[in-house]
């Protein structure tokens, strides 16, 4: 007795057969990319994900192209907006001046800080802060959808940037890394639907979490959430991140309170922030690689 | 046949590109166009069912990767949508521009909520108003308009692609 039912020619030719005609009913193909869709989502859902490298398909031919056109198109958005630049300037100059005498007096009672915080750090022997590597990179492209705040940056594994590296600029911090690819990476700013992060309010020092909020997001702000009670916030208070989470390092500026929302009957409250950096004109940001130190570490 | 892949992929990273760039400079109040759902209807409305379904498939991959979330949801959407329209497409009269516009404006709000139902709504963001009025509507309505640029420009590239092909572009 063969273990095996017997393979006759007309056999595979009916099997043959029979997957034709399998694959030529739409319903089956159709069901069949469903399933592969689910899977693929599912195997992707995750930030460090080895199958994302097959977005280095499209994202590695498109990186040069894309900083071409944002040089090329900057250029000419600039030349169109120069009248209307001349008459914001002249404005902004005034605001700028006044701005200014504020900080000259800021600035003494920082100096004073500073001389007083050195002093103290060094009883500390405290451990600096951003002693990591930073990487400056251009923005390529800013969130080709509506749906979130992501933009790229035009450096990627390449460079040795990894998933959830902290992104800062001159102003403030941005975000943190999303998904990296070979010449290019996503970043998701703090004011996405999805982004949290562990901060601080700069003056009474209390933790708070600031999110990103779908409805505050279009108008790129950000919400101040878990705020206790007995913790007075006011219009203008500035905020920072905390250094509680692994993510961000301590100190970076995020923004300032624009609005305190009290609700009656909630024990808490919340508050909405505005950013310090502009998320609609960000040109270059810097890369925190702590991926790297946390890779030396093993 | 590889002429043929050569020139849809052109067509792909094409769309592609402009989406990632050009669609920064276009936005209006901060709603930018989705390119590459124009692109794919407006194959749907040429193409046979499975063709437009698997062209929406590419594009919608493409689109997920631009968006750098989770693969796979704009491909769904763009896939199921394409099919349909593929389907029904020898009836209908396309020299009225207004057909492929109202394809489009209809196909961008299903293809949207749908993508909005999947990745905010099942994870418990409640504010489908919000976001129709907000984000929805106000795409699928720049979306429409940009049918008349896009439009044009697939269908003569479909027409170059038959000049390599036997099949023939549904016109």
């Amino acid at each position: 007795m063969c273990w095996f039912p017997q393979i006759k020619a007309d056999n595979v030719e009916e099997g043959v057969y029979l997957l034709r005609r399998l694959f030529e009913n739409k319903v089956f193909i159709i069901s069949l990319v469903v399933v592969l869709l689910f899977v693929l989502a599912a195997l992707t859902a995750g930030e460090d994900s080895k199958l994302n490298v097959v977005r280095n398909i499209l994202s590695v031919p498109l990186n040069p192209l894309q900083k071409g056109i944002k040089t090329a198109g900057d250029k000419i958005k600039d030349t169109i907006n120069f009248f209307r630049d001349v008459r914001k300037a002249r404005e902004e100059n005034i605001e700028l001046k006044r701005k200014l005498s504020e900080a000259e007096r800021e600035l003494e009672k920082v100096y004073r800080l500073e001389k007083e915080n050195e002093n103290l750090k060094k009883l500390l022997s405290f451990k600096e802060q951003f002693a990591q590597e930073m990487v400056g990179c251009n923005v390529t492209s800013i969130d080709p959808g509506n749906w979130y705040e992501i933009f790229t940056i035009d450096r990627g594994s390449k460079d040795g940037i990894s998933v959830n590296d902290p992104v800062i600029n001159a102003n403030g911090l941005v975000g943190r890394v999303s998904r990296v690819d070979l010449l290019s990476s996503k970043v998701v700013s703090i004011i996405d639907t999805e982004s949290s992060v562990s901060a601080r309010l700069s003056k009474s020092r209390d933790l708070v979490i600031l999110r990103g909020d779908a409805q505050l997001r279009t108008e790129g702000l950000c919400r101040l959430d878990y705020i206790p009670p007995d913790v007075e916030v006011s219009v203008g208070d500035k905020v920072e991140t905390s250094g509680m989470s692994s993510l961000y390092p301590k100190g970076v500026i995020i923004g300032e309170i624009i609005q305190v929302v009290k609700n009656e009957g909630q024990f808490d409250y919340y508050a909405i922030v505005k950013p310090a950096v502009d998320f609609r004109r960000l040109e270059e940001v810097a890369v925190i690689k702590m991926g790297q130190e946390g890779e030396g570490n093993q | 046949m590889k002429k043929k892949i050569l020139y849809l992929t052109l067509l792909i990273y094409t769309a592609c590109l402009m989406q990632s760039t050009v669609s920064d400079y276009i936005e209006i109040a901060g709603i930018k166009p989705n390119l590459l759902l124009v692109v794919a209807i407006s194959i749907a409305l040429i193409r046979k069912d499975m063709e437009a379904a698997f062209m929406g498939l590419t594009l919608g991959l493409a689109m997920d990767v631009l968006v750098g979330r989770t693969l796979g949801w704009y491909a769904l959407c763009l896939f199921l949508i394409c099919f349909p329209i593929g389907l029904i497409n020898q009836k209908l009269y396309k020299e009225n521009p207004l057909i492929p516009i109202s394809f489009v404006f209809f196909s961008s709000i299903a293809v949207e909520t749908l993508y909005y139902m999947i990745n905010f709504f099942l994870r418990g963001y409640q504010d489908i108003a919000f976001m129709f009025t907000r984000i929805i509507i106000p795409e699928s309505i720049y979306n429409a308009a940009m049918t008349l640029i896009v439009y044009p420009v697939v269908l003569i590239v479909y027409r170059k692609l038959d000049k390599f092909d036997h099949v023939h572009t549904r016109l």
